[in-house]
């Protein structure tokens, strides 16, 4: 069995091998975001673009200007939260679309070209998108019951007279839920890996559960490596953007676009690495997809037998 | 940071000479305690009305107290006296009171538990010749029609105190303290003894002044001795007003210290056995005064910070507006989950901070310059609370404004971290105002402001802006000296919001301030001026290939958007780099400056030096020809990655 650091490395080689899917990602995360922030962009403009004041945001970030540009009548962030949720829904389901063609990609031998990409996005996109909604009211369940635990140990922790304890209780309890929180996604990905490699609904769903026994910790410890590295990213990004001059704003994009792409590249690798764990654990359990999905220009077949290593 | 001068030792070693050759006249009070205070000339401070004698026992598992208080009571009213009136202010903290139905009315959402009820009980009152009164108290509610409040009671005597006599009152009396709701009460093992005696109200203005307690007021109190035993478990530290004169320990394993106070009015003691004590000295021009600061032991790596901040607050006070009479300052970091922070009494206060405070962020720094101010503005010049809370709490909020941003920079005298600014006076007043610009005159009695959050904003923010406005009318050394004559003058009294402002009006020399304190003091006018518009286009504009002149013709319109009166400086800049003031009285809704010239106009300004404070809209006090739009992407930048990194982690989760 190879070791998580294999998987991480051919992981990080499988992304960069199919890298249009991350730019798909990246470029509808871009634009729909440009939406949900253009009206807010357009109010802010009204009030900065002809007035000295806004030189207290533009050569540093003066908070106490900012917060009176907010009691501002004609600034209203508030109603424009409405319009990021949506947007960001949005996004999600957009991500929902292209995850098939993403695993797909992964789990095959070869780069997919486009037209194969969108065809496997447009086959299983029902279904991964049924099995998303029967995956929220898990997520719910499993995160609301340890919510109430952390609230609980929070109202026991806030009776010491220690403030630190209350941190280390809130941390460590997050800490736990961010946990279980990757356990359950881990069992998701697998099982959308099994729906996209044999096409059964609930089969695939046990399939996962079995995947997820079997490997739970080597694919948590895969996971939480490309985790650890893509905070990394994080730091080093923020730790450059407040040290990049404040009237920079260019480069203070480019770089915080390159922060995202980061975070969203992380999650990438991820699904790479679990989606190689998976060729090779997971064909003893399951048969081959009943129809394969054509490739362009030759159809390049799932594995006949993802047992065997490509 | 500022230096002590060395001039300050002489000064020191001057005032501890007077203060001995003081100690020879001691009264009978000092010869039991030492004097609390530097006097040059052996005399009281203050007119000292009142003399409270308290014993008191403190039962930390309950968070009860029981105690005796001796009051006596000088009569210097010029009339004789049968009725007194006194705050029972813990009672405040019960469902019924006016505070806790003020508290609901502003936060509906605010749940009432049992463990937020506080109580004081009079068990037994007698007077001097007079006997048991006990009978004769009555619960009275001189603000509102709330008969379930009880926090004032008032007792009529058999027969009046003549002018100038005094008369004794005997009271035992018992308190709950309740978790701490507002600055008073417990919190895990911390304790904050506030308000937690029966207080005699004040002989102002012809009349007795005892309000109930509101959720927005805070207090009033005659000067006056201070004699206080307390009984504690052994392991608690303890902080109070006043000097520590005695301690002694008891085989139950309590200890009763007794603590001193003179010229003060009021009492509030501290204890937790997690403070960790540091004191230092500060060389003050009225003799050495000790800093001790009482700081919990999980807060203990910012002991350094409370102390350099207090130092600092202490030589800026001392420097701008007088002495500090008093021997010791008492500095508490309360229990961080108290919401006992940030509060003053006399010769102690309550800080603020918590155990991962960066070193960017100054609250603590704040917090405790605001708090020490207030021994000035509350505890020396002791105005009422009540009834005119913007001569405590705003000028003090100018006073700490003004020693923030000396020590810090205007730009960052609250916030320099991680590239964000901030600073005090801009967030902590002009910000204030700006929320709440026109609801509330700042001399509205504290309890009849529109909402909690106005008051606030108008007592602190707007009473600020105004001064800070007045730093720019009169120039601020003008205004040190007014600041410095109204504490010298009206110190250990009680003076008025009328005494301040002729107190301005004096020093400044200056008889045409009434138009501007009418609308800024004693009004709800808007201050708020803009530049409505800059355009430059060719004189020659209707001529066939108008503009080849060369000559523009500039215009600048500017508004008075508000109804506030204010004289304004507008400062016009060209391209060839001329810049031109005006000067506009600002009486009529706009006004329109034309330059005929061959520059073009870039930019319009309004209060171009930035001394109007009290412009409600600093956005609007310019105008440029050409727009640019750097801030408003730097804002729309953060905004889209806040947006791509939300959508990012709702995707996660499918």
């Amino acid at each position: 069995m190879a070791r998580s650091g294999g998987y991480v490395g051919r992981g990080a080689a499988l992304a960069r091998r199919d890298w249009p899917g991350l730019a798909w990602l990246y470029l509808s995360n871009l634009v729909l975001a440009a939406l949900a922030s253009t009206a807010l962009s357009a109010e802010f403009g009204s009030v900065l673009n002809t007035s000295l004041e806004a030189q207290r945001l533009a050569r540093g970030f003066d908070a106490a200007v900012f917060l009176d540009l907010l009691l501002r009548p004609e600034v209203t962030p508030r109603l424009l939260a409405p319009a990021s949720l949506f947007f960001a829904i949005a996004f999600a389901l957009v991500t929902l679309f292209l995850t098939p063609g993403i695993v797909q990609g992964f789990l095959s031998g070869e780069h997919l070209r486009m037209g194969a990409f969108f065809q496997a996005c447009g086959r299983w996109y029902g279904r991964f998108f049924w099995f998303a909604v029967l995956t929220l009211p898990v997520f719910g369940i499993v995160l609301g019951v340890l919510r109430l635990a952390r609230d609980a140990l929070l109202s026991w922790a806030e009776k010491s007279p220690e403030p630190r304890l209350y941190f280390y209780v809130g941390l460590g309890t997050l800490l736990v839920m961010w946990v279980a929180a990757v356990v359950l996604r881990l069992w998701f990905d697998l099982t959308q890996f099994a729906l996209v490699h044999s096409g059964r609904f609930w089969r695939s769903i046990a399939t996962g559960i079995r995947l997820l026994r079997q490997g739970c910790f080597r694919l948590l410890w895969i996971y939480c490596s490309i985790s650890l590295l893509g905070w990394l990213g994080l730091a080093a990004g923020l730790w450059l953007w407040v040290k990049l001059p404040p009237e920079r704003v260019g480069l203070a994009f480019l770089l915080g676009q390159a922060i995202l792409i980061v975070w969203l590249g992380t999650r990438y690798w991820q699904r790479a690495a679990e989606a190689l764990w998976f060729r090779e654990h997971a064909p003893a359990l399951l048969p081959a997809a009943a129809v394969p999905v054509p490739m362009e220009p030759a159809p390049g077949p799932l594995p006949a037998s993802p047992a065997t290593p490509q | 940071m500022p230096r002590v001068p060395r001039a300050h030792s002489l000064l020191l070693a001057a005032a501890i000479f007077l203060a001995l050759g003081a100690a020879r006249a001691q009264t009978w009070e000092q010869a039991v305690n030492p004097a609390a205070v530097y006097s040059a000339d052996g005399k009281p401070l203050s007119q000292r009305v009142v003399h409270y004698t308290i014993e008191a026992k403190y039962n930390e598992k309950a968070h009860t107290l029981d105690a005796t208080e001796t009051l006596v009571y000088r009569n210097l009213t010029g009339r004789p006296l049968d009725t007194f009136p006194f705050h029972m202010y813990l009672n405040g903290f019960q469902p019924q009171s006016t505070w806790v139905r003020e508290l609901h009315r502003d936060a509906p959402d605010y749940a009432w538990e049992e463990k937020y009820r506080g109580a004081i009980n009079i068990q037994q009152m007698t007077v001097e010749g007079m006997g048991d009164l006990t009978g004769q108290l009555q619960f009275i509610h001189p603000d509102d029609d709330n008969a379930d409040d009880r926090s004032v009671v008032e007792v009529k005597l058999p027969k009046p105190v003549p002018p100038g006599a005094s008369v004794t009152f005997h009271i035992k009396f018992y308190d709950v303290f309740p978790e701490v709701v507002a600055r008073t009460g417990y919190m895990h093992d911390f304790v904050m003894g506030a308000q937690w005696f029966p207080k005699v109200g004040v002989w102002w203005r012809g009349g007795w002044n005892c309000h109930q307690f509101h959720l927005n007021t805070e207090f009033f109190g005659d000067f006056g001795v201070y004699d206080v035993q307390l009984t504690l478990p052994q392991n608690y530290v303890t902080g109070a007003s006043g000097i520590e004169v005695g301690s002694r320990n008891h085989p139950d394993g309590t200890r009763t210290l007794t603590w001193h106070g003179e010229d003060i009015h009021d009492f509030a003691w501290t204890a937790s056995p997690r403070f960790v004590v540091a004191e230092a000295t500060f060389p003050g021009s009225a003799g050495p005064v000790k800093m001790r600061a009482l700081v919990l032991r999980p807060h203990a790596a910012q002991t350094q910070r409370y102390l350099t901040a207090l130092r600092q607050a202490m030589y800026y006070f001392d420097h701008w507006f007088g002495p500090y009479p008093y021997k010791q300052i008492t500095l508490v970091d309360p229990d961080p989950d108290s919401r006992a922070g940030g509060m003053e009494y006399p010769t102690l206060f309550t800080a603020d901070t918590t155990w991962w405070m960066p070193r960017g962020l100054l609250e603590p720094e704040v917090v405790t310059v605001h708090e020490y101010g207030h021994q000035y503005w509350y505890g020396m010049v002791a105005t009422n609370e009540f009834e005119e809370a913007w001569l405590d709490e705003g000028i003090n909020q100018y006073s700490e404004t003004s020693i923030m941003d000396e020590l810090y920079g205007p730009d960052r005298s609250l916030l320099d971290l991680w590239g964000a600014t901030a600073g005090d006076t801009e967030l902590f007043a002009h910000t204030f105002y700006a929320r709440s610009p026109d609801t509330d005159p700042i001399t509205r009695k504290a309890w009849q402001f529109m909402t909690g959050g106005a008051y606030g904003n108008v007592t602190y923010g707007k009473t600020a802006s105004v001064l800070h406005t007045l730093d720019g009318m009169l120039g601020k050394e003008t205004m040190r000296r007014a600041l410095h004559t109204y504490f010298l003058r009206y110190r250990f009294t009680h003076p008025t919001g009328e005494d301040f402002l002729k107190t301005v009006e004096e020093v400044s020399g200056r008889k045409d301030l009434r138009p501007f304190f009418d609308q800024a003091v004693y009004g709800t006018q808007v201050l708020d001026y803009e530049v409505l518009s800059v355009s430059s286009s060719p004189v020659d504009w209707w001529k066939p290939g108008g503009g080849l002149g060369g000559v523009w013709r500039n215009q600048v319109l500017v508004h008075r958007k508000g109804d506030f009166l204010f004289p304004v400086t507008v400062e016009v800049r060209f391209d060839d780099g001329q810049v031109v003031r005006e000067n506009w009285d600002g009486k009529d809704r706009w006004v329109r400056y034309t330059y005929d010239q061959k520059a073009k106009v870039v930019s319009a300004e309004v209060d171009p030096d930035h001394l109007i404070d009290l412009d409600r809209d600093l956005f609007n006090n310019s105008r440029t020809a050409k727009p640019d739009a750097t801030a408003a992407r730097k804002l729309h930048n953060y905004w889209l990655l806040f947006n791509q990194w939300m959508a990012q982690i709702v995707s996660w989760l499918i």
